[in-house]
């Protein structure tokens, strides 16, 4: 019993398997179109291409400029500036493979209304979240190619940022450090703190182009609800993607200015705060500023995870219930 | 049952003398565009010198042998990456094709021989650019313009560890040389085995140049990481971190001044690299294709269960 409880368990949801028939339908809906085998299958080899050019390119010409004095600072240089190429090859990529799902996933409940055949579909004995989670993780599959392609450049760009940091304190921060300053800083484990935010973040960071994926698609498919041709529900889920994209970054930004404002230059320096207020505090210990900052870092990036999470749960509660009152 | 299935597409290949153009094309081509490279950047750069430079044919015979190396080893480079997918779509192409797998593999790195002698003939354009800069600066013809410090440390290494500087040497050039084949078999193999595992036939060829391109992501990032993890802990262990006292700080070789056991180091730490890429391009293709022939017996005995 307990055995068949777990197999049960780790199986696949029945709408998330090859034999479910609306995720055959997805699947095999477009037949044989070569713009869409190029975007299916061309997305990983296309950012595998670019990302391992670009990293080549980079490191070696960052390296070959300082190896000849000091081969220490040229692998220094070749990794920061590996790391910065990344990013940049990351952003466009996502950004490329953001609108590709969003396309992707806007015209699956809004063709079946132009067609006329979501009446039909509705009754089947498969349930309306069935056939909307059906069709979710089809269009997912799809794409998948992306998002393995994705993933491995955050992966690289992780493991080289990891790699320079290693670099930056054993040979620049640690380096200059004095045997007594060093038992100090263990002692008051003032760097605790830090390393518990860093790996939250690493945490986030790593997970995001999962998240950022599935919430593409989770956003498309409640545009598609909104529109009864494919054309119209494109463009609403690219205009939601948008608002959504200058919105969080707007949000994130000002978040991050006010709270660094409040706590580095107020509160940690009381003595220079701008605000008078905290000029009436006492300036607090390195242990305290280690703490608070850290810990005001690490309820953030959980705050802004939750916020993404909930999103993609709200996006998928408005296609299920605006699905519901849809005919047609 | 697929080894021993007869070959049809032997008598459906094109005539003799269109084949063997398209088939060795890709040499001359590679030499050609070469060439007309050279000469372009040869003729552009390094035309007026700057106001401080005394001696010009120096400033200009060093400055234009620099870029030339550049430009070679870039298009080398190229060229090399383009023969790693090539290879890896011509093994999905064999997995498509019918009868006896070795053959057909065979049959596809056939095809690409032209485009590795193409590869290896810029190799060796770049080997004559760099053998003509040494020769030049060892016979001091140049000032420190073009590196003279590195070349009397090269000429002092080859004096004092020349068995060493040798064996080295000899590694590297053998994986220069002989590397686009093993490039071409290694690809191939990889193409087929990723076209083994592909769902479907038009999945085939992409999941090919995704595997290849994957392989060679991952083997730049293996060099990165691999080369600063060894040179931080190579640092770590020759220049330890002020005032603490651990461990005793080994040399790397007694009695070598600093930049020589650099340099010799850079070129142990180099031959050992190009010693381990080619020892995994001739392991590894018999490992692809036995996978690939597992998935294919699976997939035929899928099959003829299904009938």
């Amino acid at each position: 019993m307990a055995s068949t409880t777990s197999k049960r368990f780790l199986q696949r949801p029945a709408w998330a398997r090859p034999e479910h028939p609306v995720f055959w339908l997805e699947s095999n809906r477009n037949g044989r179109s070569a713009v869409l085998s190029l975007m299916r299958f061309g997305c990983l080899p296309l950012i595998l291409a670019v990302g391992g050019l670009v990293a080549m390119g980079v490191g070696t010409l960052a390296f070959v400029q300082e190896a000849a004095y000091n081969v220490e600072n040229a692998f220094m240089t070749s990794l920061a500036a590996t790391v910065g190429a990344l990013l940049i090859v990351q952003v466009v990529a996502g950004a490329a493979a953001n609108i590709l799902m969003v396309a992707q996933a806007a015209p699956l409940i809004s063709g079946e209304v132009e067609l006329q055949s979501w009446g039909l579909l509705r009754t089947t004995t498969l349930t309306l979240r069935e056939i909307v989670m059906a069709k979710l993780w089809a269009v997912l599959n799809q794409l998948r190619g992306s998002l393995l392609g994705l993933m491995a450049l955050r992966a690289a760009s992780t493991g080289t940022a990891l790699l320079f940091l290693m670099y930056l304190l054993l040979r620049d921060i640690l380096y200059y450090m004095s045997q007594a300053r060093w038992v100090e800083t263990l002692q008051e484990q003032i760097w605790t703190p830090p390393t518990v935010a860093a790996l939250v973040f690493l945490a986030w960071y790593l997970v995001q182009p999962v998240l950022q994926f599935v919430l593409n698609g989770a956003v498309g498919m409640a545009a598609s609800t909104f529109a009864r041709s494919r054309g119209r529900a494109i463009a609403i889920a690219l205009a939601t993607r948008l608002v959504l994209w200058v919105s969080s970054i707007i949000v994130n930004v000002g978040l991050i200015y006010l709270l660094g404002f409040l706590l580095i230059a107020n509160w940690s320096q009381p003595q220079y705060a701008p605000i008078e207020w905290f000029t009436q505090f006492s300036q607090p210990s390195d242990q305290a500023i280690s703490f608070v900052l850290s810990g005001t870092a690490i309820l953030y990036i959980m705050f802004v995870a939750l916020l993404q999470v909930g999103l993609l749960a709200a996006a998928l509660t408005i296609t299920q219930r605006r699905a519901r009152r849809l005919g047609g | 049952m697929a080894e021993n299935v007869r070959d049809a597409s032997e008598s459906t290949q094109p005539a003799g003398l269109r084949r063997f153009l398209s088939v060795g094309g890709c040499l001359p081509l590679a030499v050609l565009v070469a060439l007309v490279l050279l000469a372009f950047v040869n003729a552009v750069t390094y035309v007026r010198p700057p106001s401080w430079i005394d001696d010009v044919a120096e400033w200009r015979l060093s400055g234009r042998l620099l870029v030339s190396f550049w430009v070679v080893a870039g298009l080398q480079l190229i060229a090399t990456w383009i023969l790693g997918l090539s290879g890896a779509i011509a093994g999905a192409q064999a997995h498509n094709e019918t009868g006896d797998l070795g053959r057909r593999l065979r049959r596809a790195q056939w095809r690409l021989v032209a485009a590795a002698l193409g590869v290896l003939a810029l190799r060796l354009l770049l080997l004559i650019v760099v053998l003509t800069a040494v020769g030049l600066v060892a016979g001091h013809v140049f000032n420190p313009t073009i590196d003279g410090w590195l070349a009397s440390r090269l000429l002092q290494l080859s004096r004092r560890y020349a068995w060493l500087g040798l064996a080295s040497a000899a590694v590297i050039g053998l994986h220069l040389l002989i590397g686009p084949f093993l490039r071409t078999r290694y690809s191939v193999a990889l193409g087929l085995w990723a076209a083994a595992r592909a769902r479907n036939d038009e999945e085939r060829a992409w999941a090919a140049a995704s595997a290849r391109l994957m392989a060679g992501f991952a083997g730049v990032f293996g060099l990165l990481w691999g080369g600063a993890t060894i040179v931080l802990v190579w640092a770590s262990l020759t220049d330890p971190i002020l005032d603490w006292h651990g461990l005793p700080t080994p040399y790397f070789l007694p009695s070598a001044p600093d930049p020589l056991s650099t340099i010799l180091g850079v070129m142990l730490v180099t031959a050992l690299i190009s010693g381990c890429i080619t020892a995994g391009q001739i392991v590894l293709p018999p490992l692809f294709r036995a996978l690939a022939m597992r998935r294919l017996r699976a997939a035929d005995a899928g099959a003829e269960s299904d009938v």
